[in-house]
């Protein structure tokens, strides 16, 4: 008994990130997410190749951009083989997770006839990224609020809101007349997310979800020697295992570390981060440190909080050409100037992003402190890492990662052992490993069902055999 | 005892500076940041501190760290001592408009004379219009064989066959030593002859000191075997195996295009004037129109004095300049193109790969001459592959940077034999020993020393 109900995946099964699922029901389609994934071959967008007006058709020409029909305008894909959202029979609706770009990078080309649902946190992060030059490429700046079930024709969806701070992180439950399927995005376990993945737990169990499409990035390689240094043998489990630090732990090693500096501490968080830059609230409010943040960040935490904070203006700013949104800073914000953090060290958290980097050659003569959270680069297979750690050099500046420490890792993602418990807790029929280039392992340590599907083919579900199978 | 030389840079690559000091005079040749295209600090994502980009640039090892050059001001909180204090009669002179040669003289105080070849000056002024370059002070102009007196140094700029407008050679005359800096050189450009009679014509002088561009002397530039070496490195005018000229990389072109039916791309550098010049030639020859990117048709326009056809890329992006290219020029629309790929022979930058992929479809052939990406090695220059494999295009390079700009070790010999100093020193290439000195003495001096010049030798430290 094969389902009407299809299913393909058109990136992200074997990247980090970068998924778009397309379910068709009849005349009604739900895609899950719509976000970019890091493309070397093609990275053309690093700051040396001006984007062109037709950023859409360059997109799928180089493989940006996903090439679904349906989705663009017309007059984006002109002459393109490419059926426009215009001239689409089907009804359409894009859901995202959360508002990381290997998520939603893309959800700007979409057409303004699909609705994209987008949490309302997310659209205000989004906006004032975008007022800051740091969105989305967008010929759309209509979203919908993400609500808790919805129809799309014949298509429902139930939405799962895992963790209701910063942006908001969803999972999404699809139901459609002949198939039941969960779409993880990214799994969590820690802190707010735990009772909210629970609750989403136990309504999939009594469901008895067909399909699970779950993330494996704790599957990475890099990840795994990580996690599997004290033990032989992956095993489901909630709990962090041996060399592996929960959020609360990480949290109190942070502040720990602050508060034993003597010194300036400089910080990089991911600016549209709104649980980390609550982190860094706390961290400053119980060190009796000022936070520093730098304008755009402060510019989002300005819409986001509807707060005010201290700011200090980079020297890559001209006087004469402030941006409008810098403009908008001065006026809502205190703002400080670098010889008052020079002659205070102590009592500064200074916020440094990487486009500012230089900023650390001013602090050469003092002790200084880099505490690296989530900012780019994230790590040593980033080019990027090179130059940080080349400015670190030149302004005798201390690194520290504030996920590695000696009483073990912090991870970003729920690791293997967790992804393993979660995936045994949901008990699906079958499981769809995606998000990771280690998705055959994920599968074979589950110990489920599993079915490693191929990018651009269309699948069916067959119910007895509980497979997909090619359409 | 009175001439000093000090090689603030360059003694084991790009980036070179060199200082002549006597009695209260300095002369200074070369101002360029090294040239680091794997390991750049602005990689497109850091952004430039204009308010303190002479500080950065100091301590970012692309300034030069010599006293009395920067401005109070701009030297911020690093030790050095100000353009103010100059003790000195004080001048820079430029070899050429490349970057590993000039990129900082806009840091220079104001109150110092650069000076650059007519030509060079014309193309730092245009390069600054359409702000390839930034623009913060004022510059000098030299012609060739006008003897310029900085205090107690004499400077006479001599032609130099490179690949850049403007590019010199400099002999230089204090009270007790002669010195010639020769830039960036070649032998096997169009200018070849040209350029052998200017070292006839400094040969005249008895020679003290050479200090001689080697890049070609870096072992990784060039692919020869063990016994090969030999030959590759005695004095000879020849062009031997493996060697290309300027004429063969043109003849090549002309090859390629004579049988080649579709749309035909080139990538270069546009401070080439005349690669421009002759490819426009080419073009022609072939019934051609040769189409230009709105910067290079303004470079053109300005040093070459002649219209061409240009192509706007599709982009949002509108300098000030554009007005003056639309008015001297005859645009070429896309569609006109695509009508007729057979008509137009192409350029194309990095920075507009993107204007590659309307031509999808279209056979076509790509010629790599010496525009950025530059090195095989860089990320950029395989995803520019990456682009053309996927257009299905064919792609043409030639040999290397160095092989195309650079002297060849043989040739080099051969002109340290003509010029017959009495001691050299090899600059400007990361392999600096495999250099032959023919009969002068091979110096090695190190970075950042005063040496005296006394006599033809080098001494680093005189007994009192």
């Amino acid at each position: 008994m094969k389902t009407e109900t299809v299913i393909t995946f058109y990136s992200g099964l074997d990247t980090v990130g970068g998924v778009v699922m397309e379910v068709i029901y009849r005349s009604s389609r739900v895609i899950m997410e719509i976000g970019t994934v890091f493309n070397p071959g093609f990275n053309l967008y690093d700051g040396n190749v001006n984007p062109r007006k037709s950023f859409l058709r360059d997109g799928l020409w180089i493989d940006d951009i996903a090439r679904i029909d349906g989705l663009y305008p017309e007059k984006e894909i002109k002459g393109l083989n490419l059926l426009s959202a215009e001239k689409s029979q089907l009804q359409t609706a894009i859901f995202i997770t959360h508002l990381h770009l290997d998520h939603m990078g893309n959800m700007g080309i979409i057409s303004e006839d699909i609705d994209v649902y987008l949490s309302k946190n997310a659209q205000i992060i989004e906006k004032a990224l975008e007022d800051v030059g740091d969105g989305v490429f967008s010929i759309r700046n209509k979203y919908r609020d993400i609500p808790e079930e919805v129809r799309i024709g014949d298509i429902y969806v139930k939405s799962f809101c895992l963790n209701a701070e910063s942006y908001q992180d969803y999972s999404f439950y699809l139901e459609t007349p002949d198939l039941k399927l969960h779409y993880t995005g990214d799994v969590f376990v820690y802190g707010a997310y735990r009772e909210n993945i629970i609750r989403e737990i136990q309504f999939l169990k009594e469901k008895e979800i067909d399909i699970l499409v779950c993330e494996g990035t704790g599957f990475l390689d890099s990840w795994l020697r990580q996690t599997t240094r004290y033990e032989k043998e992956l095993f489901p489990a909630l709990e962090p295992v041996q060399g592996v630090i929960t959020e609360q732990r990480l949290l109190e090693r942070t502040q720990q570390i602050i508060d034993d500096y003597d010194g300036l501490i400089i910080f990089n968080y991911y600016h549209r981060e709104m649980c980390h830059a609550l982190n860094w609230f706390d961290f400053a409010r119980k060190s009796g440190k000022t936070l520093v943040f730098e304008p755009k960040s402060a510019y989002i935490l300005n819409r986001f909080f509807k707060d005010s904070y201290t700011v200090m203006i980079p020297d890559t700013y001209s006087e004469n050409n402030y941006p409008e949104y810098l403009k908008q800073v001065i006026r809502e914000n205190n703002i400080i100037d670098k010889k008052e953090v020079l002659a205070n060290p102590n009592n500064y958290l200074v916020q440094n992003t990487f486009e500012n980097i230089l900023e650390l050659l001013d602090y050469r003569n003092i002790k200084t402190l880099y505490l690296h959270h989530s900012g780019t680069p994230l790590g040593d297979y980033d080019p990027q890492f090179k130059i940080l750690e080349t400015i670190l050099k030149k302004a005798d500046i201390d690194y520290r990662h504030i996920y590695q420490g000696e009483d073990g890792q912090f991870f970003s993602h729920a690791t293997a052992n967790q992804l393993l418990w979660y995936i045994g807790e949901v008990n699906a029929k079958l499981l769809i490993p995606s998000h990771c280039p280690q998705r055959k392992l994920l599968g074979e340590s589950s110990k489920a069902n599993y079915c490693l599907c191929q990018q651009g083919v269309a699948y069916s579900y067959n119910h007895q055999k509980q497979q997909l199978e090619v359409v | 005892m009175k001439t000093k030389v000090n090689f603030i840079r360059g003694l084991h690559g790009m980036g070179v500076v060199i200082m002549i000091t006597c009695h209260k005079s300095r002369a200074i040749f070369d101002f360029g940041a090294p040239f680091e295209p794997l390991s750049q600090i602005y990689d497109g994502t850091v952004l430039i501190r204009n308010k303190k980009r002479i500080k950065d640039a100091l301590l970012l090892n692309q300034a030069p760290m010599v006293d009395y050059i920067y401005s109070k001001e701009s030297l911020d909180d690093i030790n050095l001592k100000p353009a103010e204090d100059n003790p000195f009669t004080t001048a820079v002179f430029i070899s050429h408009c490349h970057k590993d040669h000039m990129s900082e003289i806009d840091k220079i105080d104001p109150a110092i004379p650069v000076y650059l070849h007519h030509s060079g000056l014309k193309l730092k002024q245009t390069l600054e219009t359409i702000q390839e370059e930034s623009y913060f002070r004022k510059y000098s102009g030299f012609e060739y064989n006008q003897k310029i007196t900085v205090g107690d140094i004499e400077v006479t700029p001599y032609f130099s066959d490179h690949t850049c407008i403007g590019s010199a050679s400099f002999l230089i005359q204090t009270e007790d030593s002669t010195i010639i800096y020769s830039g960036d050189i070649r032998f096997h450009g169009l200018e070849s002859a040209r350029a052998w009679q200017t070292v006839k014509q400094m040969s005249q002088h008895k020679i003290d000191l050479l200090i001689v561009d080697s890049t070609t002397a870096s072992a990784s530039a060039f692919v020869y075997s063990e016994n090969e070496t030999g030959e590759l490195n005695s004095p000879s005018k020849e062009i031997l195996k493996g060697m290309i000229t300027e004429q063969m990389i043109f003849d090549d072109v002309r090859k390629q295009l004579q049988n080649h039916q579709g749309i035909a791309v080139f990538n270069l550098y546009h401070r080439d004037i005349r690669m421009l010049e002759n490819l426009i030639r080419i073009a022609k020859e072939h019934q051609r129109k040769a189409l230009f990117e709105p910067s290079t048709a303004y470079i053109i326009n300005e040093l070459l004095n002649m219209s061409v056809n240009v192509m706007f890329p599709d982009n949002n992006l509108y300098y000030e300049f554009y007005k003056e290219v639309m008015k001297n020029n005859t645009v070429v629309s896309k569609e006109e193109v695509l009508n007729n790929p057979n008509g137009y022979f192409i350029q194309n930058t990095y920075r507009n790969i993107l204007e590659l992929t309307d031509y999808d479809g279209i056979k076509g052939i790509y010629f790599h001459l010496f525009g950025e990406p530059l090195l095989k090695g860089q990320k950029h220059y395989q995803i520019m592959k990456n682009v053309i494999a996927r257009l299905k295009w064919d792609f043409f390079s030639y040999s290397n940077l160095f092989s195309f700009s650079h002297a060849y070790p043989s040739h080099l010999a051969y002109y340290i034999r003509k010029l017959k100093p009495k001691a050299v020193v090899a600059v400007h290439s990361r392999n600096p020993e495999a250099l032959n000195p023919v009969n002068a003495k091979h110096y090695r001096p190190h970075e950042n020393i005063d040496y005296y010049l006394i006599d033809g030798q080098l001494i680093e430290k005189i007994e009192e």
